[in-house]
């Protein structure tokens, strides 16, 4: 049996182990930072109205006021505003991951002419700025008749360039000779993209269900044109009404905390997967 | 890889086409596959329309308030569709910030509502100017001599032809803490009527090293923000924003050194303000705080004003050389390519009516923009019920426009990041307006090139 003998003095762990609390404390101190302003947000959504500002900043409320919650639930569409978030922003990201993945797989894997040429020219219209294709898209989804419905608000969301990079990247990173073989033994390729392929993208999949679901819950510009009642709103569009010269606060911040949580909720849902993804695609914030 | 295709196709695949044919296919196909219900949904409505005896007019009114006041505008609109059954008018709120990129994609695309509520008189002059609205004479001639403020007339009235019903408006006023007053050793019923006396109140008030504040203005370099609120200081000083002729500005005269000295003194050498950036917005929220001796606002924070924990009082801006307000103003316009003109027309006559007019500005703790409507009983009483009103109400006569013509946004931004470079010490007043002016008119001559073609 070998023993290992026993270190004097300083031990090289501990140089380590305070390498690591240094860390976690700068950590700590950065997601403090970071949650400061949704904790002040939840603070003030429990608090009564005279309490928001006070002259001395006071965190925990004297009385908590659920009530808050009850008041902008029955004051406001809130309900329809998350709903309507939800439908347009499910839609979206499952459009974007289904065309994401189909276009991404075929710009890594078929070969066909002007493959690469088109697909750089997709990726170069996220070079456009949305100010550029307000009016004709609003044009377009006019003269459809589809101002102020579901389809009018995602109709021009259903593909993302961004998307479409994101998988290709990933595809790129998966052996070709994975697929030769289900291809050996009988697959079409879409087959090949759905048993073989598709089952190991699933960490690019989630972080781009996220990625498309996030940018939809807070797109603002579009569903602002496109929606004229207040049924129609969306969440964004929905807070952004409640905002002027004169507001409630304890409210606003109330509507805030409920339209946060179901972006809180998708998240913690394919969390395992979002850093996995991020990691692999070589995407960074 | 023709190895591969070659194999596929024997074996009866899919080749590379056919996936990217089917890709397309079932895109195109879900797309149309969301978009199913619409089409189910329109078919009964046009069942229903073919059925109906009379179609209802429906009027779509856009509006930017929000909260008490956006129910009180869907109360109005209730009340008149009650009246008139069968016209229905609908409201629709938009968020205030963003009521210009709406309403400026609808105006474009040919699809604006009928009418609109618009609290930017800087968008009324462009919704005017770009020939977007309707002249209201053609429908009851006498309009354009009724007695509005002349704010309001420089506003909407061009040619002899009036562009929008001015349904408002908001006198900026002086709101004090009464309970500070008292604490410094101030009457509470003796508000400050001269600049003088508003500085010597707020040097009483103000203690900076436990951030109490003896007076606030707006410091914020955005457009229509620390210029607009400063405009009022330089009509009582004496100066003015343009020339006669508005050829070119004026606004860096001695009268506009003098207004804003005033403010940088208040900052650095009274030190009765912080040296902040602070907006509109920031000031009614820090004016709650408590903290903050006066403040200058429009009428509208009346209604905030009366749920305070404090006392608020109001008085009128205190006078310099002169008496003047800066005064903001909701107009309605009826827009050429609305679909409902004449319904939109009769709720906008409707609305004109004293009873109505009253009420609506009841509801939006705002002031009416004809002077006869300050006499009228129905007034007197929103006056006794709610007294904070009546100063704001006492300087209608003095009220001023801000210069809404081309350019005037570009200008406005110019002027505002001056007051921002002097305030913050980083230029003189007499320099920060200099370089402000020199820019403004580069400003304007670019305007009336454009304007020359």
């Amino acid at each position: 049996m070998v023993t290992v003998p026993a270190v004097q003095g300083k031990r090289p762990g501990g140089r380590i182990g305070l390498r690591r609390a240094a860390i976690y404390g700068v950590l700590l101190v950065a997601a403090i930072i970071v949650l400061f302003p949704y904790l002040w947000m939840l603070s003030c959504s429990l608090k009564a109205e005279s309490e928001v500002f006070t002259k001395e900043a006071q965190f925990i409320p004297r009385t908590i006021q659920w009530k808050n919650y009850l008041r902008v639930w029955q004051d406001y569409p809130l309900g329809q505003w998350l709903l309507n978030s939800i439908i347009v922003a499910s839609v979206e990201t499952l459009c974007v991951v289904a065309t994401s993945v189909l276009a991404g797989y075929a710009f890594s894997r078929l070969r066909f002419w002007g493959r690469d040429a088109l697909f750089y020219l997709y990726l170069g219209t996220m070079m456009i700025p949305i100010q550029v294709t307000l009016i004709p898209s609003f044009l377009i989804i006019k003269h459809f008749g589809w101002i102020n419905t579901y389809q009018g608000l995602f109709l021009p969301h259903l593909a993302a360039p961004f998307g479409v990079f994101l998988m290709r990247q990933f595809f790129f990173n998966i052996p070709f000779e994975l697929e030769d073989a289900a291809r050996i033994d009988g697959c079409n390729w879409l087959r090949v993209l759905v048993q073989v392929v598709l089952p190991l993208t699933l960490p690019a999949v989630s972080s781009l269900a996220i990625f498309a679901f996030t940018f939809s819950w807070n797109a603002f510009l579009w569903p602002l044109v496109v929606t004229n009642t207040k049924e129609m709103f969306t969440i964004q569009i929905g807070l952004a009404s409640m905002k002027g010269e004169i507001m409630a606060w304890d409210a606003l911040m109330a509507a805030s905390v409920l339209s946060a949580l179901p972006i809180l909720v998708v998240y913690l849902t394919f969390q395992r997967y979002f850093v996995k993804g991020i990691a692999t695609t070589g995407l960074k914030g | 890889m023709s190895e591969r295709k070659s194999k596929s196709r024997a074996q009866g695949k899919m080749g590379r086409r056919a996936f990217i044919g089917w890709a397309a296919g079932t895109t195109a196909a879900a797309v149309l596959d969301t978009c199913a219900p619409a089409r189910v949904s329109a078919a009964p409505k046009t069942i229903l329309a073919q059925a109906a005896p009379r179609a209802k007019a429906t009027v779509e009114l856009w509006f930017d308030l929000s909260g008490a006041q956006a129910k009180h505008v869907e109360s109005v609109a209730a009340k008149f569709n009650k009246e008139f059954p069968h016209i229905e008018v609908r409201t629709s709120v938009v968020p205030s910030a963003d009521m210009p990129t709406k309403l400026a994609t609808a105006l474009a695309a040919g699809s604006p509502p009928d009418i609109c509520y618009i609290g930017a008189p800087s968008l009324v002059a462009n919704v005017i100017g770009a020939g977007k609205v309707e002249p209201l004479d053609k429908y009851r001639p006498e309009i354009t001599g009724m007695d509005w403020l002349e704010a309001a007339k420089k506003l909407v009235i061009r040619d002899g032809h009036m562009y929008g019903v001015p349904v408002n408006c908001g006198v900026m006023g002086l709101y004090y803490n009464a309970d500070l007053y008292k604490a410094s050793g101030l009457d509470p019923d003796k508000p400050p009527a001269t600049w003088d006396e508003l500085l010597n109140n707020a040097k009483a008030i103000a203690k900076p090293d436990k951030a109490i504040w003896g007076h606030y203005f707006c410091t914020k370099p955005v457009p229509l923000t620390a210029d607009r609120f400063w405009l009022s200081y330089l009509w009582q000083a004496g100066g003015e924003w343009l020339s006669p002729d508005e050829s070119e500005v004026a606004f860096n005269s001695a009268a506009g050194v003098e207004a804003l000295q005033f403010y940088v003194d208040m900052v650095h050498k009274h030190k009765v303000t912080p040296m902040k950036a602070i907006d509109n917005l920031s000031m009614g929220t820090e004016f709650e705080t408590g903290n903050i001796g006066h403040m200058t606002l429009y009428a509208m924070w009346v209604v905030r004003a009366k749920v305070m924990k404090f006392p608020v009082r109001t008085a009128k801006l205190p006078r310099h050389k002169g008496e003047a307000t800066g005064t903001g103003m909701g107009v309605v316009p009826i827009f050429k390519d609305a679909k409902r003109k004449e319904e939109a027309w009769t709720f906008l006559d409707w609305l004109m009516k004293p009873a109505n007019a009253i009420e609506w500005n009841r509801g939006l703790g705002n002031l009416p923009t004809r002077l006869s409507l300050r006499l009228e009983p129905a007034w007197k009483q929103v006056v006794k019920e709610n007294p904070l009103i009546e100063p704001f109400a006492e300087g209608l006569p003095t009220a001023r426009l801000e210069y809404v013509g081309p350019g005037a946004l570009e200008i406005a931004k110019v002027v505002a990041v001056g007051i921002e470079g002097a305030v913050f010490g980083q230029k003189s007043a007499k320099q920060a307006l200099d370089e402000a002016a020199k820019e403004a008119n580069e400003i304007l001559k670019r305007e009336r090139a454009k304007a020359r073609g």
